[in-house]
């Protein structure tokens, strides 16, 4: 609608003067004549001539009754909705804990009795960090106010299996740094169960590990189980490695002086979460009671 | 014929619009002045004798459903009808804040002018009330922006927007 633009002429301002003039005597004669008999008559047929719109006013009414009855129930139910959401959310939250605190408790059950067949002493210990850049090395939520000494030996038990996972470099009173199998810098001595022979393992930087020097004629097969050997005076004896992956005499070369085989670990050390440190090998005393 | 058509059916609009607001807010003894917001944005579209006819016609419509005064509230709606005239070349009324100002004031103005005529014609104020008097005209002005788009851009045929500046009786 454009604003109004006033050019009228003489007529029309006569006439705009005059209109309400005209319609206010009009009014007043509506007022002042006895118009009671009339007026209720005329009154009469109107509200037969306006029943269309009373209907349809009243169901406009009814209609913006119901409208304020939707409105409010869908207020609620996006309410409700929310409310449901979250709740859902809290759900799968606590879900995922259960099962999380379900396998770690399966975990330890097998683990605590293992460790108890097996009679070790020591300390269990989480996994804290993983450091995402190098995959050699954890941080364990346990340190020397609990027991946990420098080089002292680190299992893990995966699989009702228990296995070596590497040892202690760094501690500090609440934490400790743990040197996994598989980093380049571990070794420790190794023995192979059936052929009385040993060696020296070390980490691939992988997942995978070595068992280097071992004499040419050891005759080591796929298979064989690999243990710790107590003569590195690192490691208490006995302690699974993993067994013989590949024996090395495919690969061996004319001037080896000795044999190197790929070991396949018996713990993943990328996976594990819970370790049990033992107390550091001293003179005359092993983590292993006999 | 067609504006005549038009007009007509602009009013059963304003006389529907003006029972449900009576049913919705009677209850709250509030009295939404409808039919007074129609005749104020006829009054923008149609010319000043056109514009008077229905705000005349308006006010007799309320006054044969009212039982008080036959003929006040076409009084009034004329004497509305005239301020409306004086004050429409200063202000610009397609804007919202001058809708509503504009429109609550004259809905108080228009409460006032009954009352004074019910004191004139019939000895007694014609009072509806404070609450009324407030929140009626409050809500007036506030109903005053929706109709106003309501009633421009849905009930108004293509012939009033074409031929604004060229105003007939109708």
């Amino acid at each position: 609608m454009e604003k109004k633009k006033k050019n009228l002429t003489a007529y029309e301002r006569g006439y705009s003067k005059i209109l309400p003039c005209v319609f206010v005597i009009i009014s007043l004669l509506i007022i002042l004549l006895p118009l009671q008999t009339t007026v209720n008559s005329v009154r009469m047929v109107l509200s037969y001539i306006f029943i269309p719109q009373l209907r349809a006013s009243h169901g406009v009414t009814q209609y913006l009754d119901g409208v304020n009855e939707t409105v409010g129930n869908l207020l609620k139910v996006a309410e409700e909705n929310a409310i449901l959401k979250e709740e859902i959310a809290f759900l799968k939250i606590q879900t995922s804990k259960m099962e999380s605190l379900e396998k770690e408790n399966e975990r330890l059950t097998s683990a605590l009795a293992l460790s108890k067949r097996e009679n070790w002493r020591g300390v269990w210990a989480k996994v804290a960090y993983r450091e995402p850049s190098r995959r050699g090395s954890v941080i364990i939520d346990k340190g020397t106010d609990d027991g946990v000494e420098l080089r002292s030996p680190v299992i893990a038990i995966q699989n009702g299996s228990a296995g070596l996972a590497g040892n202690v470099v760094e501690v500090t009173p609440k934490t400790a740094k743990v040197l996994l199998l598989n980093d380049e810098d571990f070794s420790a001595a190794a023995r192979v169960e059936s052929k009385a022979v040993e060696g020296l393992i070390s980490g691939d930087g992988n997942n995978g590990v070595n068992l280097k020097y071992l004499p040419l004629e050891s005759a080591v097969e796929k298979g064989d189980k690999v243990y710790t050997s107590s003569s590195g005076a690192l490691f208490p004896d006995g302690i699974l490695i993993g067994e013989i992956r590949e024996t090395g005499y495919e690969s061996k070369r004319s001037y080896d002086t000795s044999l190197t085989s790929e070991i396949r670990p018996i713990i993943d050390v990328g996976s594990v979460k819970e370790v049990f440190v033992m107390p550091a090998l001293k003179r005359g005393r092993e983590g292993k009671d006999a | 014929m067609l504006k005549f058509l038009n007009v007509f059916l602009i009013f059963m609009v304003a006389t529907i619009l003006n029972w449900t607001a009576i049913e919705l807010f009677a209850p709250l003894d509030i009295n939404i002045g409808i039919m007074l917001i129609f005749s104020i944005i006829m009054a923008g579209v149609l010319s000043e004798g056109g514009g008077y006819c229905f705000a005349f016609m308006s006010g007799l419509f309320l006054d044969f459903f009212s039982a008080t005064l036959f003929g006040g509230y076409a009084l009034v709606f004329t004497l509305i009808m005239f301020i409306f005239y004086r004050i429409d070349d200063k202000i610009d009324f397609r804007d919202m804040g001058p809708q509503i100002v504009i429109t609550a004031a004259l809905n108080l103005l228009c409460v006032v002018l009954y009352g004074i005529s019910g004191v004139i014609f019939t000895g007694g104020f014609l009072w509806q009330g404070l609450k009324s008097f407030i929140i009626g005209s409050l809500l007036t002005g506030l109903f005053m922006p929706f109709l106003y788009v309501f009633v421009t851009k849905y009930l108004l045929f293509k012939v009033f927007k074409e031929n604004n500046e060229n105003k007939t009786l109708f």
